[in-house]
């Protein structure tokens, strides 16, 4: 018999749209990024120069790369340095913009000050500092949307990684962005032999979720890793379905019917196979089925194919499809 | 490697500037750490003192480095005085004005060595019996940066400014050539222990004795004190009246002449004499040339000690 008072008694109480779900504001392992974890690592020990991640947009690339940021600095902690910085379009890019903006990437305090040779050797004494401090004398530089990436743009970060190597620094440079940096790299091959084998030695393509694994995974992150008031046992499915989840309610036992559901909107799309899902869309999915149909919202004890296909729907998952 | 995380915008942190605790040498004067940290954020020296200027900025600093001011300047200022002895007034013992080593400033460093009056040459490249590397002192009207330093001016050392100090340290170099320096010793005011005062003219005492690193200070010290005056015949007794004294004299008088002596022979040399002065009848507990010749018998001994680790590790990336 489940005591419904006392559980609702013991649950969090916390203050109005603070919850980790309403805005979003969390990251957990999926498949691809644990795939991709594996990947960089591998780089990492190979000192590989540069490598390219690509894939779809919304597949969750930019999440993936805080997420690397941040397991890969607990892996590595104090013997590299990681930093991350996402490639803006400008109309007049120059020199000056493209220096102030890796400033700010990694977080210096003096962005605007100087002159150009003034910023890019701020910017070159403060990797070096970085670098000498840690044991491997490495960084790792993530850089995102590098599909924007104009070429003088490859020359400048190419000035950066001498300069780092001649004071016995290696750079790694990721670039992570859409399937265009692909054929930037193939375009490499005929004129500028060096941009690419420095910064684009390895391909690896990042992909949305491909299975009934890749959803059971997610899912069972949201039943168990992901809680929140931070070191409470307060896991996400139990916070929106707290007496459901007492019942030995988990939301990764619906892996199988949510893969289904998903199989059945793309089929009337017109697929014929099955198509990875962005974790964009699978992310607002589960935010909308633990607001909407848990203790907050309708509060049911079984989810329905019906409120399934519901949830897809209001996450604009549809218009990934052609019309 | 299954981790969650809440919160995934980073917080940010105080490590925004470049900085590396391993570069602060030993006996380093604390604005010349301030000038390595411009050095390092390409920031000049003018900058860092109008960014640096509120309570929550220093305190920003203070994390970053380690330590403020005058918390340095303080520890700095214990460790030379309990090395050189507790009877000396500290800041006697430390010049007022900035004085700088011209090869160890090229290579950014400014020490508290450098700040020591006794020492006029720099004890990082001071070599016996070879060319020695002359401290000098900066002129006052290059000096805007010492501003920085009169919020206390009984700290011991500060550094001279230059607004493009913040450039690289190299640049400096070639821009201090054009400095106009003063000579550090006032050659009227010195006197030979080569002969008995009034045997010999001016100009020869000059000669004598201007290579000697520790030349103005005791010309100023017995100048000062009256000694030259009055009591010269303990530093040049006629050798028929105490041939003890007057060897002493020669010991004292071979060291200055010659540069050719390793640290362990001037510590022996300035043990002996030392002790002969305190035994002596001429100088009392009190006097003064008795005392600053212990300092500086105490300093020779830093000297031997710290030999190795005095080594300019020069600062460059």
């Amino acid at each position: 018999m489940i005591d419904s008072k006392k559980i609702l008694a013991n649950r969090p109480n916390l203050p109005d749209l603070t919850h980790p779900v309403i805005d979003g504001n969390y990251l957990y392992l999926t498949n691809q990024t644990g795939l991709m974890y594996t990947k960089i690592n591998k780089w990492i020990k190979n000192r590989i120069p540069g490598a390219i991640i690509y894939g779809r947009p919304r597949l969750g690339k930019t999440k993936a790369i805080d997420y690397m940021m941040r397991v890969l600095e607990n892996t590595w902690e104090n013997r590299f340095n990681f930093y991350s910085m996402s490639t803006k379009v400008h109309t007049n890019l120059t020199e000056r913009i493209f220096f102030e903006e890796m400033l700010i990437s990694v977080g210096h305090n003096e962005i605007s000050k100087g002159t150009v040779v003034d910023k890019r050797n701020r910017l070159t004494k403060f990797l070096i500092a970085k670098a000498s401090i840690t044991n491997a004398r490495k960084i790792v530089f993530f850089i995102d949307e590098a599909q924007r990436l104009a070429e003088k743009q490859y020359d400048w970060l190419m000035d950066i990684y001498n300069e780092l190597y001649a004071n016995g620094i290696t750079l790694t440079t990721i670039l992570v962005g859409q399937p265009e940096l692909k054929l930037t790299r193939n375009s490499y091959f005929d004129y500028k032999d060096m941009i690419r084998e420095r910064f684009m030695t390895e391909l690896h393509e990042f992909q949305g979720l491909l299975d009934e694994d890749d959803i059971r995974l997610c899912l069972s992150q949201y039943d168990g890793a992901l809680v929140f008031p931070k070191n409470s046992d307060w896991s996400f499915t139990r916070y929106f379905f707290p007496l459901q989840y007492e019942g030995g309610f988990r939301l990764e036992n619906y892996s199988e019917q949510i893969y289904s559901v998903f199989w059945k909107v793309q089929q009337q799309h017109g697929n014929t196979n099955f198509v990875q899902i962005p974790m964009h869309y699978f992310t607002l999915f589960v935010d909308s089925i633990l607001r909407e149909l848990g203790v907050e919202g309708d509060n049911v004890w079984e989810l329905s194919d019906h409120q399934i296909k519901e949830a897809i729907i209001e996450t604009g998952y549809e218009s990934t499809f052609k019309s | 490697m299954k981790y969650s995380f809440i919160e995934h915008i980073k917080q940010p942190t105080d490590t925004s500037y470049a900085w590396n605790p391993q570069w602060i040498q030993k006996y380093e004067s604390y604005n010349s750490i301030i000038r390595k940290f411009c050095f390092a954020n390409e920031i000049t020296p003018i900058y860092f003192k109008k960014v640096f200027s509120s309570d929550s900025q220093l305190n920003i600093l203070k994390r970053i480095i380690g330590f403020d001011e005058e918390e340095y300047i303080n520890n700095q200022k214990k460790l030379i005085c309990s090395r050189i002895g507790t009877h000396i007034n500290g800041e006697s013992v430390f010049r007022n004005d900035e004085w700088i080593c011209n090869k160890c400033y090229i290579n950014g460093l400014h020490s508290i060595f450098h700040q020591v009056s006794i020492f006029t040459n720099c004890i990082y490249h001071i070599k016996w019996g070879n060319r020695r590397e002359r401290i000098r002192e900066i002129s006052i009207r290059k000096r805007r940066y010492g501003q920085l330093s009169e919020k206390n001016p009984s700290r011991p050392y500060f550094e001279p400014n230059h607004s493009k100090l913040g450039r690289g340290y190299r640049d400096i170099g070639k821009s201090l050539d054009h400095y106009i320096f003063r000579l550090l010793s006032n050659h009227k005011k010195c006197i030979s222990f080569t002969h008995p005062i009034d045997q010999r003219s001016e100009l020869d005492r000059v000669k004598g004795i201007k290579n000697c690193f520790i030349a103005k200070f005791f010309s100023e010290l017995l100048t000062r004190q009256g000694i030259m005056e009055t009591e010269y015949r303990m530093m040049y007794p006629r050798a028929q009246e105490d041939r003890t004294t007057t060897y002493h004299r020669y010991v004292l008088n071979e060291f200055i002449r010659n540069s050719k002596y390793t640290y362990d022979t001037l510590y022996k040399q300035f043990h002996i004499s030392l002790n002969f002065f305190q035994n002596s009848i001429i100088l009392s507990e009190t006097n003064s040339f008795h005392v600053y010749l212990d300092v500086f018998l105490r300093l020779i001994k830093i000297l031997m000690e710290e030999k190795i680790s005095l080594k300019l590790q020069i600062f460059r990336f």
